[in-house]
């Protein structure tokens, strides 16, 4: 649940909206976390930093999401 | 004054006799929530009898109540989450942080039992005040915010505990007490149900007979009127998350005494069955709406049906399943009943 979120989340994409914001920002974010995934994961972090890494992911795009969203109004 | 009074009970009365059976019914729920989850924890209780004559004794009641502790109590915290139209899926996360820090703390650093109790207390308040702070301060969805400190929380817990469990004997008994029981009526009872029946007194009689616990639902009914209306909408938010942060710490200590063992893994579905007590407990999920009785009922209900269905032999992903449908038709009738506005 946390991954396929933050696919959205990275995407600039809030919820529901998918279809406004065309799909290009979910296919980049999904990369980013792919990519995000595979980098930290030939670094030989173990599995509950990646986790603990994850929920940060989470709530920092959303947050820069957010003061962008302030920046445009 | 007094004929306008009596023209509009006319006019009420007029519309009441307009309505069909299905809308009075619709009415009476709106106006009562927690009926309908009565009926159905009575309907299930009736099926599970007929199913398993064994259900309904002294012995299998105390064991559900027992079973009921740790989901109710976190269905507190759910709840009044909930109702300011957020949600935490960080409950579980929260609560096995907490537990952990308790169990840890006691065992490896040697520390007394209300200290160890304490800090692990504390812990969890701190996790649900952070929760706050990042909902209030950098306006981020409750959704967002709970889920990635799900993940943040979880990996602490592993991390801090070395994923590993700590059982009872090496606690300290302050920490083991909440599971030690008595008797009345052959029910079998113990410490932990009678701290969480103290915790729906309380947060319900705040939640129903304080200016706090209107400003509450006033923040989840309409956040901008209420703000408008001089309610402090987000320190009150910021204080709902710190409360249920609290609550979680106290379920980490009735968890302790009900599992006999601290261990990271515990309740992996306990974000879902307290979701599921709220909902189905006529809380909505929009906010503004919902009481702790209907939760605590909510809260029986799940787990009369996994304890049922237990009894009936049926495998635990039938359980699981169970659950997810009651959860959507829970929101359903919820839906339908807050047509009865329009």
């Amino acid at each position: 649940m946390t991954a396929s979120t933050l696919h959205v989340a990275h995407g600039g994409v809030p919820a529901g909206k998918e279809e406004i914001y065309g799909r290009d920002p979910i296919l980049s974010a999904r990369k980013l976390v792919i990519t995000f995934g595979r980098v930290v994961g030939l670094a030989g972090v173990d599995q509950q930093w990646r986790v603990l890494a994850t929920g940060v992911l989470v709530i920092v795009a959303v947050a820069i999401d957010q003061w962008i969203r302030k920046v445009k109004a | 004054m007094s004929t306008t009074t009596t023209k509009s009970a006319a006019a009420a009365e007029f519309a009441r006799r307009q309505q069909s059976p299905l809308q009075k019914v619709q009415h009476q729920l709106h106006g009562r929530p927690w009926l309908s989850p009565l009926f159905l924890l009575l309907v299930a209780f009736l099926a599970f009898f007929i199913a398993t004559p064994t259900f309904l004794t002294a012995n299998s009641m105390g064991i559900l109540l027992q079973q009921t502790a740790v989901v109710a109590a976190l269905a507190v915290g759910q709840t009044l989450v909930i109702l300011t139209a957020g949600i935490d899926l960080s409950v579980g996360a929260i609560m096995v942080l907490s537990m952990m820090v308790m169990a840890t703390l006691s065992k490896d650093g040697g520390m007394p039992g209300v200290l160890a109790l304490a800090i692990g207390i504390l812990f969890a308040t701190a996790a649900g005040a952070l929760n706050g702070l990042l909902v209030t301060r950098i306006n981020l969805p409750p959704f967002i915010v709970t889920l990635g400190t799900l993940s943040i929380f979880t990996a602490i817990a592993l991390l801090y505990s070395g994923g590993e469990s700590i059982q009872a004997d090496h606690l300290p008994a302050l920490l083991n007490f909440l599971g030690e029981g008595f008797s009345i009526g052959g029910f079998s009872l113990t410490w932990g149900i009678v701290v969480v029946i103290l915790i729906y007194a309380v947060v319900g009689f705040v939640l129903a007979q304080t200016a706090w616990g209107r400003y509450v639902y006033a923040v989840g009914d309409d956040p901008e009127s209420a703000r408008l209306s001089g309610v402090p909408s987000k320190r009150i938010l910021l204080a709902v998350y710190t409360v249920a942060g609290l609550i979680y710490g106290i379920a980490a200590w009735v968890l302790i005494g009900r599992a006999g063992a601290a261990t990271p893994n515990a309740v992996p579905d306990a974000n879902l069955q307290s979701i599921t007590a709220v909902v189905i407990g006529g809380t909505s999920l929009f906010g503004g709406r919902g009481r702790l009785i209907g939760t605590l009922i909510g809260a029986l209900i799940v787990q009369t049906l996994q304890f049922g269905l237990s009894q009936m032999g049926v495998d635990q992903q039938w359980r699981v399943l169970a659950t997810g449908i009651l959860v959507i038709v829970a929101v359903a009738v919820d839906q339908w009943i807050r047509k009865v506005k329009a």
